[in-house]
C-alpha cells in the first residue's frame, strides 16, 4: 500500500497500475462467467453481506469506529426469530416453493425491531457513556468486542444446544438452462435484501432524519452547528443498523440449506463483512453494498478450486488486492 | 444592549489552553471582525460561540439569553449561524440537501427560503443537484454562507470566508458580507485580509496570543501602525 502510494506518482506507473487494475476485473468477470452458478450463489451470499456491511458502514460514519459486535448482533436476530418461530406463532413450513412458512414473514420484522432496540441500548448504555468521557478508539472497540462477547453468552445461556433449525421442509430448487439450479429461498432471501436496500436508500436521500444522517457522516460539527441533534441521529444510526442486522441474521438462517443456525453464525461472517465495508469505502453505503456482492461472488467462485474453509481467507485477500490500487476501497473518499 | 456579549473566555482543547479570558462584543446590526496571527486563537473564539468547543470559563450572552452552558445545536435556533474556516460544506450532500440541512430547524417556508438562496447566489442554483464537494473553491464558499443564512440568522458568524480566493472573488465576497449585513444582519468575521475586512467593519479587535490586544472602530485599527506590528506576531 504504501509502495504503491508513492510509485503512484509517476506517470508510467498510473498507466501500468491502470492496466493491471483492468486485467484483475476482467479475470473477475471471467472467472465468475465461467462459474456461473457459484456466481449466483456469490450474489445471493452477498444479499447477506450487504444488510450486515451497510450497518457497519453506516455506524463507522457517524461514530468513526468499527463495531465488532455486529456479526452478533446479527446472530441475535436469528435467534429471535427462532423463538418467535418455534414458541410463539403457529406452526407452518413450506410456504409457496420456500422451505419457510408463513410465520417467517412475521418473524423477520419482530427480529429487526428486537436487534434496533439491542443496539440502541448498546449506544444508549455503552457507548454514549464512553463519548462523553471523550474515550478514545481503542477503549471503543474493546467495548464492542466486550459487546459482542456478551451478546454470544447470552445467546448461549438460553440455547443452550449447539444447534439448532428453523422449523423446515425440503424443497427442489428451481432448474434454470445451463444446469444452473436455484433454491428457492435463495431468490426469497436476495428479494428481501434487495427491498430493504431500496428502503434504506429512499431513507437517505428522501427524508430529512436521512439526510441528516448523512450529514453527520459527512461531518459532525456542521451538523450540530446546523442545529442537527446530532445524538437524536447516532441513535437512528444504530436502529437502522440493527434492524438491518436482525434482518441478516433471519436471512442467513434460510440461506442455508437445512436452515441451521449455532450462536456463532453472525461472528463467523465478521471478515467478510468487513473486507465488504472496507473494499466498498469506509463509511459509503453504496460502496458498502457492492463491496459484499463483490466479496460473495470471490468467495462462492473460490470454492470450484478451494475448500469452502478458504472462504474468510478469499475475503480478506480480496480486500487486500483492491487497497493495493484504491487504498480508500472502491468507492471511498475518507483517509 | 449588545445582541452578543462574551466575556471571560476561556477554552482550549484538552488541557491545552488557547483562549485565556477574551472578552468581545457584537451589537445588533454591527460588523465586527477579528484578526490576529495564525494560531491566536480567532478560531477557537468563534467555535466557543457556537458551541463547538465548550467555554471552560466566562459568559457569553446571545439576545439577552445566557448560553454558554447550551450545546451548540440548541443554540443555533436562538439565530447565531456559523461558517467554519475549513470543512464549511456537506461534501457528499448535493447544493440543495446542504441548504436542507442548513434549514433543518425551519418548520415552514423551507423550499421558499432555498428558492431566495438560490436567487442571491445564481451560481448555485445552476449546480443544485451536484455534490457540494465538487464545487470550486468560490462556489463552495458561496455554498457555506447560503447554508449558515437558511435560518436567516440574527448573527453570522464567518471564519475567514476570503480564505484561497482570488482577489476578485474576494471583493465578490466582502461586498456579499456588506450586502447581508445591509439586511440587518449582524456579521463577525474572522480576517486575514486584514485592511479590506477592517474598512467595511464597524468595529474590529486584535487578538494575539489567545487576548484581545486592541478593540476600535474597524477605520481606526486599519490605520494604526501598531496592528501591523501585532498582526504580524513580531512583538
Ligand atoms: N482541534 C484542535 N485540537 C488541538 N489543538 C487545536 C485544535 N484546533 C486548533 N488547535 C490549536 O489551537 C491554537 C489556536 O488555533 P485557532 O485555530 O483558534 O487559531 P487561529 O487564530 O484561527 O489561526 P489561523 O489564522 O491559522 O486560522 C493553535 O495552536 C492550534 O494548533
Ligand atoms: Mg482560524
Amino acid at each position: 500500500m504504501f509502495i504503491t502510494a508513492r510509485t503512484m506518482r509517476s506517470p508510467a506507473m498510473v498507466r501500468a497500475s491502470r492496466v493491471v487494475q483492468a486485467v484483475l476485473a476482467i479475470v473477475f468477470v471471467a472467472l465468475a462467467l465461467s462459474e456461473i452458478g457459484l456466481a449466483m450463489n456469490g450474489i445471493f451470499l452477498g444479499s447477506v453481506l450487504a444488510l450486515g456491511a451497510v450497518g457497519i458502514t453506516l455506524v463507522f460514519g457517524v461514530m468513526r469506529f468499527a463495531n465488532i459486535a455486529h456479526g452478533d448482533m446479527m446472530t441475535m436476530g436469528a435467534y429471535v426469530a427462532f423463538f418467535l418461530l418455534v414458541s410463539v406463532l403457529p406452526e407452518h413450513t413450506g410456504l409457496g416453493p420456500f422451505t419457510f412458512g408463513f410465520p417467517l414473514l412475521i418473524a423477520i420484522p419482530v427480529s429487526m425491531a428486537a436487534v434496533a432496540a439491542l443496539a440502541v441500548g448498546m449506544d444508549v448504555f455503552v457507548f454514549r457513556r464512553l463519548r462523553l468521557r471523550r474515550a478514545n478508539i481503542v477503549t471503543i472497540e474493546i467495548a464492542s468486542l466486550g459487546l459482542a462477547i456478551a451478546i454470544r453468552g447470552f445467546i448461549q445461556m438460553i440455547w443452550d444446544t449447539p444447534v439448532r433449525y428453523f422449523p423446515n421442509e425440503g424443497r427442489q430448487h428451481i432448474s434454470l438452462p445451463a444446469d444452473i439450479s436455484i433454491a428457492p429461498n435463495h431468490i426469497f432471501v436476495s428479494g428481501a435484501a434487495l427491498v430493504l436496500a431500496i428502503a434504506l436508500h429512499l431513507l437517505l436521500t428522501r427524508t430529512k432524519q436521512g439526510k441528516a444522517m448523512r450529514a453527520t457522516s459527512d461531518n459532525p460539527d456542521l451538523a450540530r452547528a446546523s442545529g442537527i441533534n446530532t445524538d437524536r441521529v447516532l441513535l437512528w444510526t444504530w436502529g437502522i443498523a440493527g434492524a438491518l442486522a436482525g434482518a441478516a441474521g433471519v436471512l442467513l438462517v434460510i440461506f442455508n440449506a437445512t436452515s441451521q443456525l449455532k450462536p456463532t453464525i453472525g461472528f463467523q461472517l465478521l471478515v467478510p463483512l468487513f473486507a465488504a465495508v472496507v473494499v466498498g469505502g469506509i463509511g459509503n453505503p453504496y460502496g458498502a453494498f457492492l463491496g459484499a456482492m463483490l466479496i460473495g461472488i470471490s468467495m462462492e467462485v473460490s470454492t470450484a478450486w478451494a475448500l469452502p474453509t478458504y472462504k474468510p481467507a478469499i475475503a480478506f485477500t480480496v480486500m487486500v488486492v483492491v487497497l493495493l490500487f484504491r487504498p480508500r476501497g472502491l468507492f471511498g473518499s475518507r483517509g | 444592549m449588545p445582541l452578543l456579549d462574551a466575556t471571560g473566555i476561556r477554552a482550549g482543547y484538552g488541557d491545552t489552553e488557547i483562549l485565556h479570558g477574551v472578552d468581545m462584543r457584537v451589537d445588533a446590526g454591527e460588523i465586527v471582525t477579528i484578526i490576529g496571527p495564525n494560531g491566536s486563537g480567532k478560531s477557537t473564539m468563534m467555535k466557543s460561540i457556537v458551541g463547538i468547543v465548550q467555554a471552560s470559563a466566562g459568559e457569553i450572552c446571545f439576545d439577552g439569553r445566557r448560553i454558554e452552558a447550551l450545546r451548540a445545536d440548541r443554540r443555533i435556533p436562538l439565530g447565531l449561524c456559523y461558517v467554519p474556516q475549513t470543512e464549511n460544506v456537506f461534501p457528499t450532500l448535493t447544493i440543495t440537501e446542504n441548504l436542507e440541512m442548513g434549514g433543518f430547524l425551519r418548520n415552514d417556508k423551507l423550499d421558499g427560503r432555498i428558492r431566495e438562496m438560490f436567487e442571491l447566489f445564481p451560481d448555485l442554483a445552476e449546480k443544485r443537484n451536484a455534490k457540494a464537494g465538487a464545487l470550486s473553491g468560490g462556489q463552495r464558499q458561496m455554498m457555506a454562507v447560503a447554508r449558515a443564512l437558511m435560518l436567516e440568522p440574527k448573527l453570522l458568524l464567518l471564519d475567514e470566508p476570503t480564505a484561497g480566493l482570488s482577489p476578485l472573488l474576494m471583493g465578490t465576497v466582502f461586498q456579499m458580507v456588506r450586502d447581508i449585513n445591509a439586511t440587518g444582519v449582524a456579521i463577525l468575521m474572522v480576517e486575514h485580509n486584514a485592511k479590506k475586512a477592517l474598512s467595511i467593519s464597524h468595529r474590529g479587535y486584535v487578538l494575539a496570543m489567545g487576548e484581545v490586544r486592541m478593540e476600535n472602530t474597524g477605520p481606526e485599527l486599519a490605520s494604526d501602525p501598531q496592528v501591523g506590528r501585532l498582526y504580524l506576531g513580531n512583538e
